[in-house]
């Protein structure tokens, strides 16, 4: 890495990082800390809002990232490098989130979030009530308007990492955007 | 801005500054985590294709008879372990995993002046695909002063009565054996166990870090043990006997359950002939939220509790938050929910 990096001429920037990625790799498959605390500060931010968006709340994405990265040096033997990494951990991520997801109950309590201080919550009137009506969203409508809309992910997709055929995704963010559309208009 | 922008803008909170260290010192200790794996793409007509010939197989297989193979008398700890009252049945006779280390700190600062003695009797109900519910066993937890060998202890027990109207439609009552420990008022570590059923005698003793056990099955095939295993842990550490739910019960009334709570437990399950294979594994507890339960007895302010064992079991419990009493359990599967809640107490609740 090092000789990549000090590089000759003609060595790009982009060509640095996938160099130092596929080191970090290299090293997070054999178990060596380094390397994975190098995966967690590329990646770990990222990961742990797509895990705060499907779950709703800070702790469980706390417990889904600290699952993910202590399970990734193992798991990074199924990578195969031919697709982003980054892409592959948001997929590995969303299915930990989902699995904590389909554990949970929601009937009648409230999530351990929804009663932390609202200073923990962004600062803006119209980003909290966007927030408060996600949070509001029944599960499985919410990882569906989550992964698509937000991570940008096609039917095709949200339906495999869901489970579902595309055409129940499209009628589960069909029904999630009704529902929040009706959410924000009743609240102004 | 459109609001599906507005979305994609939102902001999300920065992961804590401390979870890196917590992921590393979880590999450092030896915690592994197995991550889904990708599933392939099947399409529904593969699928269907695939269910259809799986039960033209079955259907011939079950058609073919044959003789059945024939209980392996040699294996006695099986059919042993299968003979006591655990529940769920995952704590029978399995094939044992390496121990997963706990995910948190050891519990501690035990509120144990909160601890207090009563009678709880629950409800237990299955719930299979959301649709069938039986709702035939009930089970009551008593815990009350009591002495041992000049000790102050409490004394626990359980019993279960069940209706089994299965393989016909004829309903018999089926009373489990009572269950019962003393526990150290002080540390809330089981010191004694007895199980005395039909036919069989189940005893544990715990001295120290070591939990003696004892097993003794009467009848035609008299058969018995005698075991002893280390616990991991502190020697002042609480921990609980795996699935006997009263211990769980008590050690909820004394937990600082709060907003972020987390701690760790080890529970001893059975040892078995082998004690490297002895089922002592920890469970893990975590405060998840908070809610009003309404359940037959009364409506409660409960503490809702993550309880985990290992990577597969999670049970939630929810704990009232004034006196700590366990209120409701549920076992969640995907296609299979076990509950119960609670139906009456002595004293009555507050």
């Amino acid at each position: 890495m090092q000789a990549a990096a000090s590089g000759g001429a003609g060595t790009s920037i982009d060509q640095i990082d996938q160099i130092d990625q596929i080191d970090h790799i290299a090293g997070a498959r054999a178990g060596e800390p380094k390397a994975l605390a190098s995966l967690y500060r590329a990646y770990g931010a990222a990961l742990y809002r797509l895990a705060y968006r499907l779950t709703g709340t800070p702790q469980d994405a706390e417990d889904v990232v600290h699952d993910v990265f202590v399970g990734l040096p193992e798991a990074l033997g199924r990578y195969e490098e031919r697709g982003s990494l980054v892409g592959w951990l948001k997929r590995v991520t969303a299915r930990v989130a989902l699995m904590r997801l389909r554990t949970r109950t929601r009937r009648g309590e409230v999530t351990l979030d929804a009663t932390l201080p609202t200073v923990d919550r962004p600062a803006e009137v119209e980003s909290e009530a966007l927030r408060s009506a996600i949070d509001a969203l029944p599960d499985r409508l919410r990882s569906v308007l989550v992964l698509k809309e937000v991570e940008g992910y096609s039917h095709a997709e949200v339906g495999q990492l869901l489970g579902i055929s595309e055409g129940a995704s499209r009628v589960r963010l069909n029904r999630a955007m009704k529902r929040l559309r009706k959410m924000l208009e009743d609240g102004r | 801005m459109t609001w599906k922008e507005d979305l994609r803008a939102l902001p999300a909170p920065e992961p804590p500054d401390e979870l890196l260290s917590r992921i590393l010192a979880s590999r450092a200790a030896g915690v592994r985590v197995v991550l889904p794996r990708e599933r392939p793409t099947v399409s529904r007509r593969v699928a269907l294709l695939l269910i259809a010939a799986a039960a033209a197989v079955v259907l011939m297989m079950s058609t073919r008879g044959g003789e059945r193979r024939s209980v392996d008398t040699a294996n006695a700890y099986q059919d042993i372990a299968a003979a006591l009252p655990f529940w769920p049945p995952d704590a029978m006779a399995q094939e044992a995993r390496p121990a997963h280390p706990p995910r948190y700190e050891p519990v501690r600062n035990l509120r144990v002046a909160r601890a207090h003695g009563g009678t709880w009797t629950y409800q237990a109900c299955s719930v299979f695909d959301d649709v069938l519910t039986k709702c035939h066993a009930r089970f009551t937890i008593a815990v009350s002063k009591a002495e041992r060998d000049g000790q102050s202890v409490w004394l626990v027990s359980q019993h279960e009565k069940t209706v089994r109207d299965w393989p016909s439609d004829a309903k018999d009552t089926i009373r489990t054996p009572l269950d019962s420990a003393y526990v150290d008022p002080a540390t809330l570590r089981p010191i004694y166990h007895e199980i005395n059923g039909k036919g069989f005698h189940f005893v544990r003793r715990i001295t120290g870090d070591t939990v003696h056990e004892t097993l003794d099955i009467g009848g035609a095939h008299p058969r018995s043990w005698r075991t002893n295993a280390s616990i991991p842990g502190a020697r002042d550490a609480p921990f609980v006997l795996r699935w006997a739910r009263f211990d769980v019960a008590l050690l909820l009334q004394v937990l600082p359950l709060e907003r972020g709570w987390r701690g760790s437990v080890y529970s001893v399950g059975l040892v078995g002939p082998d004690p490297s294979k002895a089922a002592i594994s920890p469970i893990d507890l975590r405060v998840v939220g908070s809610g009003r339960i309404e359940v037959p007895a009364g409506t409660f302010d409960c503490w809702k509790v993550e309880l985990r064992q290992g990577d597969d079991t999670r049970l939630t419990l929810w704990a009232s938050k004034d006196r700590g009493w366990l209120v409701k359990t549920e076992l969640r599967e995907p296609d299979f929910r076990a509950e119960s809640a609670l139906l009456s107490a002595t004293p009555p609740a507050p």
